[in-house]
């Protein structure tokens, strides 16, 4: 295998790392929905 | 008959210089690599043919210099420069008494190693074939002429010669036919990779090409062999990343909860759960329908609040359908069932939070105007069934297509590269311009 | 082997081959022929000058699928330069010619100028010019002119099937064809002689005994 086809490889492997770590994360940069912008965070009942 | 040494010293006739005959008995004329003055080494008073008053330049590769190529111990004892009016490039002549000549050609820093053929190649349409191998014509017919001489060679050469050379190439190789009035030779020419040249030759490393270079006629592209060695990778990578997605991609412990919200009536607010969050993070699918939908729209807020620590994840989704007829038939527009993804909820109980709004569009019905928000708003509309189902994880295609970009981004920059090569190369090609045919010829292994 | 005493000096001059009738003696150069009980001098031999020819007088190899032994040199020169012809002795008593020409050799044996000869030969019998690229069949196969020279022996050694004097002339012409065979026409004044064989590198020959060269490691063949 050549030099050039390492490095991809690795580079293939360094992907499919960060694709794995989404998942076991349940991340994703296009969801819909997650945690709220910004610091403010409401304590005590927030329910209606 | 013993000998002390295969080389002759002798004396140039004209500058005094000593220089070597290396190859006696093969070599017509030497030329002195102080002065220039060609001598004829087939007269054993070593007559002057021409003089001249020039030193030579310093050579990449000196004459005398030995260098073990491909098994072979070879010694440069010739040295000649030629341009055909665009390029200039250097040739040397290797000896080896036991193995005969060759010669290495030096242009824009790349070296080839050339041999002579003793039979003329196969012809096949405009292409040349030899052992099989296909070589398609790239310069038509040039003249390449000496332009400064040193050393020893086996035809008596000199300043000025002149033959029309033909080159037909296949990726990194080359054939060329030179011509003059006696007779016509073949030459095919290998390059040689700047680690072979080097460890034979002590010459400069070869320049890496960049966009805006010229390559060499039969330089081969290197992006094509990394493409080539690239795409398994890229294929497994894929198939791999399939894998994934369909084993990270399920969603488990469906959860079914249900809401009704009257059109243009007050907003609803309702909260379902408990909802329990195991793993560390995970992610949540909403799926919101809303079948009974119709000429208007229904807002969705939902949020998943923890019950610990109030932190809260919110997503939206809004449903609507219209309809209608008109002059091509009927028509309908929008959505009446959306599917959130909620990324990376931490574990935790939690519930879940809706709010939901509706608004209709109908011409049928009553309206009222409503001062407050300047719209009419109907009255009298049925609620709408808002159906959720929330379930543990989610199946992110958009990370996959992402994640496919970047693994297909190197070889798609490889192929942008390989591409200015090729067009490159190809630019100086004579005759008909480059087609599919020179371009499938570049990939090809050398 | 027969030996035969040199009628100039007097040393002592052996044939190796039954069937070749001319040795240059190795002491004063004289060509010697013999015939019957007999030796004559005919004529003296050119000095040869210094080369670096890797073949000797003794080296053996492979040949026409025989092994050989080279016997003689004659050294053949033109304007443009100059080339070795050795003689090689086949196991099977018969001879042919390597010629060396810029470290590419030529394997020769001659045939018979009979029979139905294509007309560039018949030409050439005839003192009629031609031209390099013309073509004819000879022995079957088709070939080109590659080149036509007037040559000039400069000298020889060892055994030889002719006598070649200093200042011998010949007319030289040489063919080649597509698949590594070549052939080669030779008129003196003597008469024609025609020439057919291939191209062969040294390593093909799987040649012994190669001349040594000061500064060059002897290559494992053979």
């Amino acid at each position: 295998m050549s030099r050039s086809s390492f490095l991809y490889a690795l580079w293939c492997l360094g992907v499919l790392g960060l694709y794995l770590t989404a998942a076991a994360q349940g991340y994703s940069p296009f969801a819909d929905g997650g945690r709220t912008a910004g610091a403010a965070r409401a304590y005590g009942p927030t329910h209606k | 008959m013993a000998e002390e040494d295969s080389v002759r010293a002798l004396s140039c006739p004209a500058c005094g210089g000593t220089i070597a005959l290396r190859a006696a008995g093969y070599t017509v004329t030497l030329a002195c690599e102080y002065c220039g003055t060609l001598i004829d080494a087939t007269d054993p008073a070593a007559r002057i043919i021409t003089r001249y008053n020039e030193m030579q330049a310093s050579l990449a590769i000196p004459l005398g210099t030995r260098g073990t190529l491909r098994g072979v111990e070879w010694e440069a004892i010739g040295w000649l420069q030629r341009s055909d009016g665009w390029a200039i490039w250097d040739e040397y002549l290797l000896f080896n008494p036991y193995v005969g000549y060759r010669w290495l050609i030096a242009q824009n820093g790349q070296w080839s190693l050339g041999t002579m053929l003793t039979a003329a190649p196969q012809r096949d349409g405009p292409d040349r074939v030899v052992a099989g191998r296909r070589f398609t014509p790239f310069y038509s017919v040039t003249t390449a002429r000496v332009t400064r001489v040193a050393g020893e060679f086996y035809w008596r050469v000199k300043p000025g010669e002149e033959v029309r050379a033909s080159d037909y190439v296949r990726p990194g190789f080359m054939l060329s036919l030179e011509q003059d009035d006696r007779e016509n030779s073949w030459t095919i020419s290998e390059l040689l990779t700047g680690r072979e040249i080097r460890a034979a030759f002590d010459v400069d490393p070869p320049p890496v090409w960049i966009p805006g270079m010229t390559p060499l006629a039969h330089q081969p592209s290197p992006y094509a062999r990394r493409i080539k060695g690239w795409w398994p990778i890229a294929a497994l990578s894929f198939v791999a990343l399939l894998v994934l997605l369909t084993l990270f991609g399920r969603t488990m412990q469906p959860q079914m909860f249900s809401l009704s919200v009257t059109p243009d009536g007050p907003t609803v607010s309702q909260t379902f759960g408990p909802i329990v969050l195991p793993l560390g993070k995970q992610a949540m699918t909403v799926e919101a329908m809303t079948p009974g939908v119709e000429q208007g729209w229904v807002d969705i807020d939902v949020a998943f609040v923890n019950r610990k620590t109030q932190d809260s994840y919110d997503a939206y989704a809004l449903n609507e359908h219209y309809s209608g007829r008109d002059s091509d038939g009927y028509w309908s527009e929008g959505a009446r069932s959306q599917t959130l993804k909620v990324a990376s909820l931490p574990a935790g109980t939690y519930d879940l939070v809706v709010d939901a709004q509706a608004h209709h569009w109908g011409s049928s019905g009553n309206w009222t105007f409503d001062a407050s928000s300047s719209t009419y708003k109907t009255e009298g509309q049925p609620p709408i069934e808002v159906n959720l189902t929330v379930a543990r994880g989610a199946r992110f295609t958009s990370n996959f297509w992402l994640a496919v970009l970047m693994i297909l981004l190197p070889p798609l920059f490889m192929l942008v590269l390989h591409i200015l090569f090729e067009n490159a190369r190809l630019a100086q090609k004579d005759g008909s311009p480059a087609d599919a045919d020179d371009w499938l010829r570049g990939m090809e292994a050398p | 082997m027969q030996l035969v005493t040199c009628p100039t000096c007097g040393a002592e001059v052996a044939f190796r081959s039954s069937a070749l009738p001319v040795r240059v003696c190795d002491y004063c150069r004289t060509l010697v022929v013999r015939y019957n009980q007999g030796a004559q001098g005919m004529g003296e031999a050119g000095v040869l000058p210094f080369d670096i020819s890797p073949i000797q007088i003794g080296t053996e190899g492979r040949c026409f699928d025989q092994n050989f032994q080279i016997i003689g040199r004659v050294r053949w020169a033109w304007d443009d330069g100059a080339w070795n012809e050795w003689l090689m002795l086949l196991a099977d008593g018969s001879h042919a010619w390597l010629g060396e020409a810029m470290g590419q050799f030529m394997a020769l044996r001659e045939v018979e100028l009979t029979g139905s000869l294509a007309q560039v030969i018949r030409r050439l019998m005839n003192d009629t010019p031609v031209k390099p690229g013309e073509s004819g069949n000879i022995a079957g196969q088709s070939y080109e002119v590659a080149d036509i020279r007037t040559v000039c022996c400069i000298g020889c050694e060892g055994e030889l099937p002719f006598t070649a004097p200093i200042g011998w002339e010949a007319l030289s012409v040489d063919f080649r064809n597509r698949d590594g065979r070549c052939a080669s026409f030779q008129k003196d004044r003597h008469g024609p002689s025609l020439y057919v064989g291939h191209h062969v590198n040294l390593a093909s020959l799987q040649p012994r005994n190669l001349r040594p060269l000061p500064g060059w490691s002897l290559p494992a063949y053979g």
